[in-house]
């Protein structure tokens, strides 16, 4: 393990400066890759071809190329953050082999996730890139080594701004994507993770697979019945605030307490809104917190992904997101509410006043 | 006819036991030696002896019920002196006893002084009705508002109670969004195995930081 002090060796060409001219310098000095300027980087507004055509590449390279390795993943929030370090083995047309030892914080876990994955039943996997290239400008950004291997860098920009929104470090041989960070508006990493080992061309020899992840609700639900059920009061946006297009419909639980999944994206963040009918018993919710916001009564759970639970109008919302703090606000905003107790007292004297009336209308 | 010398209206005097010493004496002698006068005491005293005797007269039950409702409980104190909102619509009643000076009514008693005759004591009795009734209005909003407040405050959703199973669907978010292009596998299985990095619940912030 050559440690995390290796990771991530790079020149970034966004830097001016002493550090930049630092940053040059350990990277010539540890044997980098020179930087390389991309011509898309003059205005920086201007999406990259080439970078596009690189994360293209990225995508399809599990389902041809054998790894195994190291890698750590972060998170980090306002709330805290937390660490993990796993063991990566991938089989191309079987799937990864993802297993993490103990810590203070959760249990030992082994897991595999088949490949592919559920595609999306809304957009296809190449939309979904597409969305990343629509709302971020997609610019090559430099080169470097990461693990030991050459990469380039590619970043996902915010719409207007040289601030990334998200970086990929992307094997210059092979196309694996072998590190990645992920940014909040303001410019800090929310979540990283990082190749410190990796082995390109074979996997794990004499392991048995672990458990595999159980897999995606097998209903889909299409644009009939999602039109058919926003008529029986299910909530069904075909869009979200922060740029999210709806790209998976699904249904689960049973047909007495069935349960509406809609997932969301950008092309980098990932939503999802699951719906059930009822009204939420927050009493028996463990491990998340009461949190009231401009009169909005929530409860939730922080980690990555971000858990939020609330009932409004006789619905249970459950968003569980893979996205910056910022935006899952504005998502959780955007959907219905009830008031919070505490509200204006001439607010509360005319639901009360309504609510006594209703009890003498016959036709109520 | 009683002549002039005789005892006269001194008869009933010396029943009564009113006259003096002397003239008592004086009056006895005279009816010692005077039948006219002698005859005219014995007359006095029998009529005084049946009045005497007589039992008194049954109290009227009218009078009775009268007479015990004016030791029953009366009306409650009045309010203090000082402005409400509604004191214009309600007029004060002194209490009894006291001076009806002050009030709406004190200055019509002030203007008409003396009057206690059934046009007053009608006022009075309209005045009292009046304040009862508005004091009934005034509770009766107070209850409403006091019963809308109760209702309205806790908002009322429909359905019945349900508690989201948060790890499944933390798994189904972790199935459906693994597919999805440049998806960090470790991720995925991290949340699919263990409801993803999770962050420890903050400790108490400690005071100065």
């Amino acid at each position: 393990m050559s440690g995390l002090a290796g990771v991530g060796r790079l020149a970034p060409t966004g830097l001016a400066g002493p550090v930049a001219l630092l940053v040059v310098l350990l990277g010539t000095l540890s044997g980098g890759a020179p930087t390389l300027a991309p011509a898309a980087l003059v205005d920086g507004t201007t999406a990259d071809a080439s970078a596009l055509r690189m994360l293209e590449r990225a995508a399809r390279a599990p389902s041809t190329v054998a790894y195994h390795g190291v890698q750590f993943v972060s998170a980090w929030s306002d709330r805290g953050s937390s660490s993990l370090v796993v063991e990566v083995d991938h089989r191309p047309g079987q799937g990864t082999a993802v297993r993490s030892g103990s810590t203070t914080a959760s249990p030992a876990a082994d897991t595999f996730l088949p490949a592919g994955g559920a595609e999306p039943s809304v957009l296809g996997g190449s939309s979904t890139l597409r969305l990343l290239a629509t709302n971020y400008t997609v610019v090559v950004a430099g080169r470097g080594s990461v693990a030991g291997r050459a990469v380039d860098l590619v970043e996902a920009r915010w719409p207007g701004s040289h601030q990334p929104a998200a970086k990929f470090w992307l094997d210059a041989e092979t196309g694996l994507v072998l590190r990645r960070e992920v940014y909040d508006d303001g410019g800090r990493a929310t979540r990283a993770s990082a190749f410190v080992e990796i082995a390109v061309g074979s996997a794990a020899s004499d392991r048995h697979l672990p458990p595999a992840m159980p897999d995606a609700w097998s209903q889909e639900v299409d644009y009939s019945d999602r039109s058919a059920m926003r008529g029986r009061g299910w909530q069904c946006p075909d869009e979200l605030p922060g740029s999210l297009d709806l790209v998976d419909a699904r249904r689960g639980g049973d047909e007495a307490a069935p349960i509406l999944h809609l997932s969301y994206s950008d092309g980098l963040a990932t939503v999802s809104l699951f719906e059930q009918k009822g009204r939420l018993d927050a009493e028996h919710l463990d491990g998340y917190r009461r949190s009231e916001q401009d009169g909005r009564l929530v409860y939730i759970r922080d980690g990555v992904p971000q858990r939020v639970v609330w009932s409004a109008g006789g619905t249970v919302f459950t968003v569980v997101a893979d996205a910056p703090p910022a935006t899952v606000d504005q998502v959780v905003a955007a959907l219905p509410h009830e008031p919070v107790e505490g509200e204006g007292g001439m607010d509360r004297l005319g639901r009360g006043f309504e609510r006594v009336g209703s009890w003498f209308n016959p036709f109520g | 006819m009683i002549r002039p010398e005789h005892l006269g209206a001194r008869i009933s005097a010396l029943v009564d036991g009113e006259l003096g010493h002397a003239a008592r004496d004086r009056a006895l002698s005279h009816i010692a030696h005077c039948a006219t006068c002698h005859a005219v005491l014995e007359q006095e005293r029998q009529v005084k002896g049946r009045i005497s005797a007589a039992a008194a007269p049954p109290a009227s039950a009218e009078l009775t019920a009268r007479l015990r409702a004016l030791a029953e409980p009366g009306d409650p104190l009045p309010p203090r002196d000082r402005r409400m909102p509604l004191a214009p619509l309600v007029p004060t009643l002194p209490p009894p006893g006291r001076s009806r000076t002050g009030g709406p009514l004190g200055r019509l008693d002030s203007r008409r002084p003396g009057s206690r005759g059934r046009a007053s004591r009608g006022r009075a009795a309209s005045a009292r009705r009046t304040r009862y009734a508005a004091a009934t209005a005034v509770s009766a909003l107070g209850l409403m508002i006091a019963t809308a407040f109760m209702v309205g405050g806790a908002p009322a959703q429909p359905g019945a109670p349900v508690l989201p199973p948060t790890a499944e669907l933390t798994v189904e978010h972790a199935a459906t969004t693994a597919g999805l292009p440049l998806s960090d596998p470790a991720f995925g299985a991290v949340t699919a195995s263990f409801g993803g990095l999770t962050f420890p619940p903050r400790a108490a912030t400690a005071p100065g930081r």
